[in-house]
């Protein structure tokens, strides 16, 4: 799932002030960048990565495997599209913003393509110590290391703070899946987990979700399957009744999206529910321990 | 972002769906000359964004204009579910044969649109689907196609239709799809859909709810539809989220995941969150604004600083926020937590300006802030 040590990575937006900052920290990471994109800034160069104009230019002469976002949130859609439409398997959205009709039409062009995308609204992914694609403060430290648990993440700034608290169990992390924190986004909880059930360096899985949505209760059935140890935060049980879409998005979703369906059908599962990101750093300790 | 009633007939009758001739009034005056206007006997619905609205009193009906102006008395400037109501829908009376309902809306976990219909409307229809799911027929939509008129036809079929109210309500049905796209709608819902005496299709109630991602491309909205305090009402101007809870320890964290376990973890301490506030993606440098409407309400024991920050960095988010506590000087002890990029520079910054230890450990930092937020440290 998405990018290996191996993959060949493409920045789209690369010239914009965040594209600039994030492709430096990336290759300094060691993230194989081969290539960038912005319309109108073909020949350029930003830290010695060529610059095309389309990402259809930059495949012909450049292919990769990934491509990374660094676009504003109105144009992800058009972004994520011209990817999936040049070949491109894996996109990372990084945008804050998308409108959800623009996402819906996104994955549905992914879908046609064979593609997968990970966001809108999420951080991007690392595997620590190989690569990293998207805006993680990977140079830190205490915080991702390479290991044995993956993590998958709603937030990016909660899901950062989980990770330190795995290296706090004196652990590290296989993958690292920002998943992104929009009602819809293009690889879920469940997808994430599928794929650290059949991952052979994962060993364990920390859940970093939040309230909303049902992400974290389609994702319960693959907890109780996977035969390694899960540990869920599921943050906002202190938050008020959040908005709902009207009778018909009620409807869609009847009684679930709350935190506490959320916990109740995940602990049914076998999972862990620590209660604060601190308490994360124990369960995992003793899951790994125990091996359950 | 929600519309009101009147708003979202508007948008579904530019559309061609039919709605009932109407008017807005804000004074019973007013709602007297359009009872007259449009011929008695009419319904005075208050505009709230509020659901049960005829069971809270917020609907009446009138036999004359006189009528309309008592009834337009009564209901304005009345407390409905908590909103008051600043403004009327009068409308002409509909001669009801039977009630449907038909939504579109955006289902999260088929990550596609779905339209909805019933022919038991009316009613909560979120009843029907716990007690009678079988009424219900739920089409997910695949944007690539959109929803053609086959799909309504075979959505109004599934539900029970033939006949001329099954072309009718198929109509209906494919130009509500055109408004739910076409406006960034997360919800387009008419409930009930009304067929009346003389076998019209009308939609006699109009519920619509705006992406607040897609508003900066939805120039044509209205812009007063948002519900909310005065103090979430500036935030949203601010650019903002802000929603005031009933604690007395004020946040202010990056990120909408973080300030959820932020308040999760204080609770935990045994602390009460007075806000949630979301300073994500570009906002960080509004901190002063955020803070300035967080610390303005009474009662606030202490102000916990969380931040993570790895696009929004650390440093920016510091320099924003201790800048803005200098201006503001508030009179309450400060704990601050702070983690992510550039933070030797976010610390020097929090020590220097603030004179203050910078926490590492957002555990630790929430114990110390529920204890001298309570004189316990």
């Amino acid at each position: 799932m998405l990018a290996k040590r191996s993959d060949r990575v493409l920045v789209q937006g690369i010239t914009g002030r965040e594209g600039t900052y994030w492709t430096e920290k990336m290759l300094q990471y060691g993230t194989r960048i081969v290539a960038g994109v912005t319309p109108g800034k073909g020949g350029q160069s930003v830290h010695g990565v060529p610059v095309f104009d389309t990402v259809e230019a930059a495949m012909l002469r450049r292919p990769a495997e990934v491509s990374v976002l660094f676009v504003p949130p109105m144009y992800a859609m058009a972004g994520a599209c011209e990817a999936t439409e040049a070949g491109i398997k894996n996109v990372v959205v990084l945008a804050d913003g998308v409108p959800v009709h623009d996402t819906m039409v996104m994955l549905a062009r992914a879908s046609q393509y064979g593609a997968r995308i990970l966001g809108p609204n999420g951080p991007g992914m690392i595997v620590p110590g190989e690569t990293m694609v998207g805006i993680l403060p990977c140079w830190l430290e205490d915080v991702f290391r390479p290991g044995s648990v993956g993590v998958v993440s709603r937030s990016g700034s909660l899901g950062t703070a989980i990770c330190h608290q795995v290296i706090r169990a004196g652990l590290g992390q296989s993958v690292v899946l920002g998943i992104g924190g929009d009602p819809i986004v293009g690889t879920t909880t469940r997808e994430a987990l599928e794929f650290f059930a059949q991952d052979g360096r994962t060993r364990a899985v920390v859940i970093v979700g939040e309230l909303g949505g049902t992400m974290e209760e389609d994702a319960a059935p693959v907890v109780a399957e996977m035969g390694k140890p899960v540990v869920a935060f599921i943050a906002g049980g202190m938050a008020p009744e959040g908005k709902r879409m009207g009778h018909a998005g009620a409807i869609v979703e009847g009684d679930r999206g709350t935190v506490r369906s959320k916990t109740r059908l995940l602990a049914e599962a076998g999972a862990h529910i620590a209660r604060t990101p601190n308490e994360v750093a124990e369960l995992l300790s003793k899951a790994m321990k125990t091996n359950r | 972002m929600r519309l009101y009633e009147y708003q979202a007939k508007w948008l579904f009758a530019a559309q061609g769906i039919p709605t009932p001739p109407g008017a807005v009034a804000t004074d019973p005056e007013q709602a007297g000359a359009a009872a007259e206007q449009l011929g008695v006997p009419v319904a005075l619905k208050a505009q709230v964004l509020a659901g049960k609205r005829g069971k809270a009193g917020g609907i009446r009906f009138a036999q004359d204009a006189a009528g309309a102006r008592a009834a337009a008395h009564d209901i304005l400037g009345a407390t409905l579910n908590g909103f008051v109501v600043e403004s009327l829908l009068v409308e002409q009376r509909l001669d009801i044969a039977s009630e449907l309902y038909l939504g579109i809306t955006t289902d999260r976990s088929r990550r596609c649109p779905v339209a909805i219909f019933s022919a038991s409307g009316g009613v909560e229809i979120e009843e029907v689907a716990r007690s009678e799911p079988e009424k219900l027929i739920v089409m997910p939509i695949d944007v690539a196609v959109g929803f053609q008129t086959y799909h309504a036809m075979n959505l109004a079929l599934r539900g029970g239709l033939g006949g001329k109210l099954l072309t009718a309500v198929a109509d209906v049905a494919s130009r509500l799809y055109d408004v739910y796209w076409q406006y960034d709608a997360e919800v387009a819902e008419i409930n009930p859909l009304v067929v009346t005496q003389s076998g019209q299709v009308v939609a006699a109630d109009a519920r619509m709810s705006i992406d607040e991602n897609a508003l900066p491309r939805q120039k044509n909205l209205p812009k007063n539809a948002m519900p909310g305090s005065d103090l979430e009402i500036a935030a949203r101007e601010q650019g903002l989220t802000y929603i005031p809870l009933d604690g007395d320890i004020c946040i202010l964290a990056n990120g909408a995941g973080l300030t959820l376990a932020t308040m999760d973890l204080i609770a935990a301490h045994g602390g009460r969150p007075a806000n949630f506030t979301e300073v994500g993606g570009g906002n960080y440098l509004k901190a002063r604004q955020s803070l300035a409407i967080a610390l303005s309400r009474p009662r606030i024991k202490a102000l916990f600083v969380n931040v993570f920050g790895a696009f929004a960095r650390a440093d920016h988010i510091a320099d924003g926020f201790t800048q803005a506590l200098v201006e503001l000087k508030p009179d309450l002890p400060i704990v601050a937590c702070i983690r992510g990029t550039e933070e030797e520079t976010a610390w020097r910054l929090v020590r220097e300006r603030l004179g203050i230890e910078p926490y590492k450990d957002m555990d630790l930092a929430a114990a110390a802030v529920v204890a001298r937020a309570y004189g316990r440290g």
